[in-house]
């Protein structure tokens, strides 16, 4: 929700879409006219490039579905590079081995988003977790020949973008001075709550606890200091609560000192 | 044996045991603590209420199996409060709070947890003198019930109760079962445990025989 809101109100989809049109356009006429012209008897080249709006029907879905599939990587890679390898962890908790059915077309498909969200967590330098890609299944593709054909065309050309979405994130939270996670203050929380189990001590940023507790979520020895078997039955909820204490006592922090 | 709140700033500060220390988070203001004087330290309000839902129950008789007691969800209303927002207590109402501060006690320090008389004079009751064991780890609940004529507005954040920590001497740490005390950042209900003589006494098969 986060990355489509700052994709809606930073209007940026406006800064691809004749980027993707022309990328449709040139991916159908250079390399996929045999196929599109079977499905469109009687067409020709030049049509493509006509205002008519029979003709740009045909072709119009692949550029509907590359400019949300460019919207969807662009949330992944800031949702990345807000919550770092905690956003993998939650991706694969939610997403992983896949969701039921054929793939969403708005989407990449699974193999392709893995694909790009390794690609951006080494160009940001995050971590990726053990086992991430091979967590996730492949998806349905569609099978009707028109759907077909235009998706994997906004496959193509969302893909070609992957690359201009990435600096987009970079220089919007840049712009915008974004927390990165501080891995530092993540084995600081990490104690808190491993050693002490105590919500964070002092404020700290959203990515920052929701690191340390992933990482005390995923860590099977956390808690064998106090070796009760009802603190490890409990795990989660007391992880989850420590995890929300924290945010409350940051929010505090953050209040009490504007108040200042 | 209460310890002075400034003896209890220089715990907050620097822990007599690293391994085992005395936390309160949100902390409060340490030097303030220092110069109080005082033998307690004051808690807030947090931002989570939970009331009894009273349709829903006609008798609550723990003397039941437990099975057929109502759980804690049947038989309560959880509400959040954000900071800035208020929960208004009416005359009589009877609704669990819970404090700010999430508190760890060491294997070797427990507390009393009372109201703040300046609320007590307006009406707000606050818990009767809850007792926080050693190991503890947690929010506090509170019991907040309103005893006077008029409605009143209570919010996250608002001084409500006061702690008062003690030293427990000739405990052995390692029969502290920190399980038992891990709290949660929401009120509870808790379960009222019945020991075997109570069930015992309470057992009207007995009259009859």
């Amino acid at each position: 929700m986060l990355g489509h809101s700052v994709w809606e109100s930073e209007r940026f989809a406006a800064k691809f879409e004749k980027q993707i049109e022309n990328g449709v356009l040139k991916e159908l006429k250079n390399s996929r006219w045999e196929e599109y012209e079977l499905l469109n008897v009687g067409s020709k080249v030049s049509d493509l490039d006509s205002d008519d709006m029979f003709v740009r029907s045909t072709w119009l879905p692949a550029y509907t579905w590359a400019l949300l599939q460019s919207e969807e990587i662009f949330c992944d890679f800031l949702g990345l590079y807000l919550f770092a390898e905690s956003y993998l962890h939650a991706f694969s908790y939610l997403t992983s081995p896949s969701t039921s059915g054929q793939r969403s077309l708005g989407y990449p498909n699974i193999t392709r988003r893995i694909h790009h969200l390794v690609y951006a967590a080494t160009v940001m330098k995050i971590s990726i977790p053990a086992g991430f890609k091979s967590d996730f299944a492949k998806e349905e593709e569609p099978t009707e020949p028109s759907q077909k054909l235009l998706v994997s065309i906004a496959d193509t050309v969302s893909n070609l973008l992957a690359t201009d979405l990435i600096k987009l994130v970079q220089d919007f939270a840049n712009e915008k001075k974004l927390h990165r996670r501080n891995p530092d203050k993540v084995s600081q929380i990490q104690d808190e709550f491993r050693n002490m189990i105590v919500p964070t001590l002092e404020q700290q940023t959203l990515t920052d606890i929701l690191n340390a507790g992933w990482n005390c979520s995923l860590d099977s020895d956390i808690w064998d200091n106090v070796s009760h078997d009802k603190l490890h039955e409990a795990k989660d909820q007391i992880l989850q609560d420590l995890i929300l204490k924290s945010m409350e006592v940051s929010e505090y922090h953050e209040r009490t000192k504007k108040e200042q | 044996m209460i310890i002075n709140a400034g003896q209890i700033a220089r715990e907050l500060k620097h822990p007599l045991n690293a391994d085992d220390p005395l936390i309160i988070t949100p902390s409060p203001d340490l030097e303030e603590l220092k110069k109080s004087g005082s033998a307690s330290i004051d808690l807030r309000l947090g931002c989570w209420f939970l009331a009894c839902r009273a349709s829903r129950t006609g008798l609550l008789d723990v003397y039941k199996s437990q099975d057929v007691i109502p759980s804690e969800a049947k038989l309560t209303k959880s509400y959040y409060v954000p900071f800035g927002d208020g929960f208004v207590l009416h005359p009589r109402a009877f609704v669990l709070g819970v404090t700010l501060e999430w508190i760890r006690l060491p294997t070797d320090r427990s507390a009393m947890v009372i109201g703040r008389s300046s609320w007590g004079r307006h009406g707000l009751i606050i818990a009767t003198a809850t007792g926080v064991h050693p190991g503890f780890t947690g929010c506090l609940t509170l019991e907040l019930s309103n005893v006077g004529e008029i409605p009143i507005m209570i919010k996250p954040g608002t001084t409500i109760c006061q702690i008062f920590i003690h030293k427990v001497e000739g405990g052995d740490p390692k029969f502290v079962d920190q399980s038992s005390f891990i709290g949660s950042r929401k009120p509870t209900l808790g379960a009222i445990k019945l020991d075997e003589i109570a069930r015992l006494l309470a057992n009207d098969d007995f009259n009859n025989q």
